[in-house]
């Protein structure tokens, strides 16, 4: 009690000088000494924090983390943070507040965390190390290595989208099961054949367009438009092939959930609840489902196609799937970066890579080790989000500042008022000018 | 006179209706929570049939579930430790100033005192940004102190006891100054003593401001162990957001200790927030 | 300067003064500390533009302050804060008034209806605001399976702003009741008794002696209310996500504040959006003060 007594008065005291001299706190984490790079496994702390926002990896990531514990002697304390919540306290961290040693890095937020020192700089561990980069995704690696060459993060994982359909509703509403050779089109449908034959009870389809990356954007590149283009300084979506992509997701939407509805309530609730027949959904989903009541009643297809050439097959470039892995970064300001870049090492190992397959954590960030991952759910055929790399994969879009036109498309001006009344062909048409203008200047601002 | 008698009995009974139907008004949202708490997801999330009773058993394991897996001990201690400090904060440093501005005279009396009026004035998320930043470069993100930092003195406390020390009998510091009290003495052991309601509502009232607050433990404490109920419960929804189970027990399991203590405490309670009065 | 106050301080005065500075000097310094530097540390940021992380603070003259006059969403946000106050403050504040005037009456079990209309009051409004968010939900709420509805409450941007407002209405009857309740208490029973002689009735009485006499109670209700709806944000920050397609017509301004300022990291835009709202509530506080005397009966 005294210590804290102390050191609110200490608080007081020390605020009085600061604001004698005018301080606006721009303190920060500076970047620490570049600490000697020392594999030898002398560790300097007993503890590493680790920040992660997905509660389904928890326990399997703790488990390979309890495997390094065990060689190195360090424990590692894995908290999860919801999403928002997550960024909100990375940035708090980085500001001048406290970070955790190690966490996982996103396509959205990177580029400024690399360019502003916040992450621990790799190169020199890997190559002390001995890590071959060739092994693992190749835009993955990319997107963590910054234009100066320096690597700040190794691949943790890849994804990939899928088709998920609730058998029990389409024997009810007697609509054929999805295939592999489904377009859009059928989607459609089906959902809709589904959506009107149970009179508005049940939705024939949902999606939250607050979920890109699972959602619109793959049809985008269906049908040949591109959200963020190679060199990530432009977009298509205001093209002809965006328009008609936008096109398909507006019929899409006109037949499934309401946007008022999925925003209250998750697409993987509705699902499960049996108010929606299909979704699509991440790999990094599965384990919900697979633990879900109704497991038995849910299968997984490949995303559906767009046949833009009408010749009724499906040919390059006419199926993409997004994909998009996560990094292991550590903090610049962590107290043992040795430990620190230990720890990520193992978990973006053969060993590490392969165990976080079996355990059905995720696939991974290293290329051969995930055909482990689709016999991690026996009894569920998962087996899609591995075929879907048989055809077109592109990068989850991003540039140096990816949430300001994310958020943009979503408001108003942007895609909100077509989101809202999927009716009406002119709003989606007008909204994807807007989106080409918004992501434009976005990047202009950058 | 029969008449009148009738049309009296007539209006209790619509005014019991009233206030029973608003009494229902107000349980209904705390009868949920617990309704929900001790369902399955499944049974939550089920409409068609809808349930407003758990189908199988009440499931009270989830509220010890949610206790072991979201750390509630931490919670509830480092909810505690600010009340804790902010009320002993608060009710020193204003009984003190109070007592001045109240019964002494001094240059500079009115000046001081207007700074006081000045603060309860501006709206106090104008604070908030500067006070995150000296937080933040004092290295007490994530602790207890960074957590009562903008609690340490109130100038509304000050206010509060001011009045209270005005409205003490004129002739109480005449008597002991006879007896050769100092100014400190007469404090100490006349005139604090006599103003305990004023404290008692300033107490209750810092506290609840404490426990409802969500914002400022929400920037300043980031992290689950460090953080309190409120900020604690805005994480779990984000993390939780689809299991309604989970989310209610946790939100019963915040609420709880409060109102266990406004139902013992209920008359000082009552009586704090009439005379405090406050911008809660 | 007054010559008379110049006098010369004696022994007992001076010790009385020092005292009194002792006494004040906590609560002083911390003030000025605590909340007059930061409102100069405020004005500053808000010429500032804030580089990544907080990092390197570049003056930028009056640029936030276009940018932030010129965004529909601060008018949007102003907008709705007016709104969510407009449902909020004088429904808080009748439908208490009737609460308390009946409660007053000496009924049995008024005390059980008082701890129950005070509930709210001592939860934390994280929690008030989950729970109802969860009455809301369109597809598993109470409120739509009982009712056999199908309503958007808080995701249909033509409704959201009435559903939060009433989740205010509820949490703040209690407290304001309270209040009601102890101003009643103030009011002399002769008056009543009077007015039952001269054969006036229930309703006659409330309107005649009730309201008249309990007009400061309730102008200092009204206003420290208004004040307090116009700063919202617990409720709205629970209840509406950041994906919430009706969240640009509910969000109050507090939380587009709370948006800029920490989780975007921009703190100078946050300082430019607080000092909008300290301007508006200054306004507002004027026009209370104005109001006062029109409003407000006085013996």
């Amino acid at each position: 009690m005294k210590k804290k007594i102390t050191a609110a008065l200490l608080a007081v005291i020390m605020a009085v000088s600061m604001a004698a001299c005018g301080g606006g706190g721009s303190s920060s984490s500076a970047p620490s000494e570049p600490a000697e790079v020392d594999l030898s496994g002398n560790y300097t702390v007993d503890t590493l924090n680790v920040n992660i926002w997905d509660s389904n990896q928890q326990k399997g990531l703790q488990q390979i983390a309890d495997d390094w514990t065990k060689e190195s002697g360090v424990k590692v304390n894995i908290e999860v943070v919801d999403w928002d919540n997550y960024w909100t306290l990375l940035e708090a961290g980085a500001s001048g507040g406290t970070m955790p040693d190690v966490f996982w890095m996103h396509s959205n937020t990177v580029q400024m965390y690399m360019e502003n020192d916040i992450l621990l700089n790799l190169t020199d561990y890997i190559a002390a190390d001995g890590v071959d980069l060739s092994k693992y995704y190749e835009g993955v690696v990319k997107l963590y290595t910054r234009s100066d060459g320096n690597v700040y993060a190794l691949p943790k994982d890849h994804d990939t989208i899928a088709l998920l359909y609730n058998k029990a509703i389409f024997d009810q509403y007697g609509v054929e099961y999805p295939t592999a050779d489904w377009t859009w089109e059928d989607m459609y449908e089906a959902a809709k054949a589904i959506t009107e034959g149970s009179g508005g009870d049940v939705y024939g389809m949902a999606m939250n367009t607050s979920n890109n990356q699972d959602g619109w954007y793959n049809l985008v590149y269906d049908y040949g438009a591109q959200v963020i283009n190679d060199t990530h300084d432009g977009t298509t979506i205001g093209s002809e092939q965006g328009k008609a992509g936008m096109e398909m997701v507006r019929k899409l939407l006109s037949v499934g959930a309401p946007q008022t509805v999925v925003a209250e309530t998750g697409t993987d609730s509705l699902f499960m609840s049996g108010k929606t027949a299909m979704i699509t959904q991440g790999s990094w989903m599965i384990n919900a489902f697979y633990t879900a009541e109704h497991h038995d009643d849910y299968a997984w297809s490949l995303l559906p196609y767009a046949d833009v050439n009408g010749n009724g097959t499906c040919d390059d470039g006419e199926r993409y799937s997004a994909y998009n892995g996560l990094g292991w970064a550590a903090s610049a300001a962590t107290a043992d970066p040795n430990a620190a870049y230990s720890l990520i090492s193992y978990f973006c190992s053969e060993a590490g890579q392969l165990k976080q397959s079996e355990l059905g954590v995720t696939m991974g960030g290293m290329e051969g080790v995930s055909e482990a991952f689709a016999n991690a759910f026996p009894g569920m055929d998962v087996s899609p989000f591995i075929e879907a790399e048989n055809y077109n994969l592109f990068f989850r879009p991003y540039t140096r500042k990816t949430t300001v036109w994310e958020d943009a498309l979503q408001q108003q001006g942007g895609f909100l008022d077509a989101w809202r009344d999927p009716s009406d062909p002119e709003l989606m048409k007008t909204a994807c000018d807007n989106a080409q203008k918004i992501i434009e200047d976005a990047i202009a601002a950058e | 006179m029969d008449g009148i008698e009738a049309r009296a009995r007539l209006n209790k009974v619509i005014m019991y209706v009233i206030l029973t139907i608003m009494a229902f008004i107000m349980i209904v949202p705390f009868a949920w929570m617990i309704l929900t708490a001790v369902k399955t997801n499944q049974e939550a999330i089920s409409v068609a049939p809808f349930y407003i009773f758990p189908q199988n058993g009440w499931h009270w394991e989830n509220f010890a579930e949610v206790w072991r897996s979201y750390n509630f001990i931490v919670l509830y201690k480092n909810t505690l430790l600010m009340i804790f400090f902010r009320v002993v904060c608060a009710v020193l440093t204003a009984t003190m100033a109070g007592y001045a501005f109240g019964r002494l005279n001094f240059p500079g009396k009115k000046i001081m005192f207007s700074l006081v009026l000045i603060q309860m004035m501006i709206p106090s998320q104008i604070f908030i940004i500067p006070q995150y930043l000296m937080v933040s470069s004092l290295n007490l993100l994530n602790t207890v102190a960074g957590l009562v930092f903008p609690g340490i003195v109130t100038a509304f406390g000050t206010y509060l006891l001011k009045t209270g020390y005005e409205g003490l009998p004129k002739d109480l510091e005449e008597a002991a100054s006879i007896d050769g009290c100092n100014i400190g003495q007469r404090f100490l052991r006349i005139l604090m003593p006599l103003t305990r309601s004023s404290m008692v509502s300033l107490g209750i009232f810092t506290a609840l401001f404490a426990f409802k607050d969500l914002m400022w433990p929400m920037i300043v404490c980031t992290n689950a162990a460090t953080t309190t109920l409120s900020a604690g419960l805005a994480k779990m929804q984000g993390q939780y957001g689809s299991d309604y189970p989970t989310m209610m027990a946790s939100a019963v399991l915040a609420i709880i200790p409060m109102i266990v203590i406004y139902i013992i405490f209920q008359k000082q309670f009552v009586e704090g927030i009439a005379t405090s009065g406050g911008k809660l | 300067m007054n010559k008379k106050e110049k006098h010369k301080m004696t022994a007992a005065e001076k010790r009385e003064a020092l005292w009194a500075w002792a006494f004040i000097a906590p609560t002083m310094l911390g003030l000025i500390i605590l909340n007059f530097y930061p409102v100069i540390n405020t004005v500053y940021q808000s010429f500032c533009k804030t580089g990544d992380f907080g990092k390197g603070n570049t003056f930028v003259g009056l640029a936030n302050y276009a940018t932030v006059l010129s965004a529909s969403e601060t008018w949007q946000s102003l907008l709705n804060t007016i709104k969510y106050a407009i449902i909020e403050v004088p429904f808080g504040v009748v439908i208490a008034l009737v609460l308390a005037v009946f409660l007053n009456k000496k009924l049995i079990g008024t005390s059980v209806y008082r701890t129950i209309f005070f509930l709210p009051m001592v939860c934390a409004p994280a929690a008030v605001a989950m729970v109802w968010k969860w009455l809301y939900n369109q597809q598993f709420g109470l409120f739509n399976n009982l009712f056999h509805t199908n309503v958007a409450w808080i995701s249909d941007p033509k409704i959201a702003w009435i559903s939060i407002g009433v989740i205010g209405v509820w949490s703040v009857i209690g407290y304001n009741m309270v209040l009601f309740i102890s101003g009643l208490q103030e009011i002399p029973g002769d008056y009543y008794e009077a007015a039952s002689i001269d054969g006036a009735t229930g309703i006659k009485q409330f309107f005649h002696i009730t309201v008249p006499l309990l007009s400061p109670t309730t102008f200092f209700i009204v206003q420290t209310r208004l004040i307090g709806a116009l700063t919202v944000f617990d409720l709205m920050f629970m209840v509406m996500d950041k994906t919430n397609i009706a969240l640009q017509k509910t969000q109050s301004i507090v939380y587009l504040f709370y948006t800029y300022a920490f989780t975007n990291g921009n703190k100078g835009y946050g300082a430019t959006l607080v000092m909008v709202l300290v301007v508006f509530i200054m306004v507002v506080t004027f026009i209370m003060q104005k109001a006062e005397g029109r409003f407000v009966y006085h013996n």
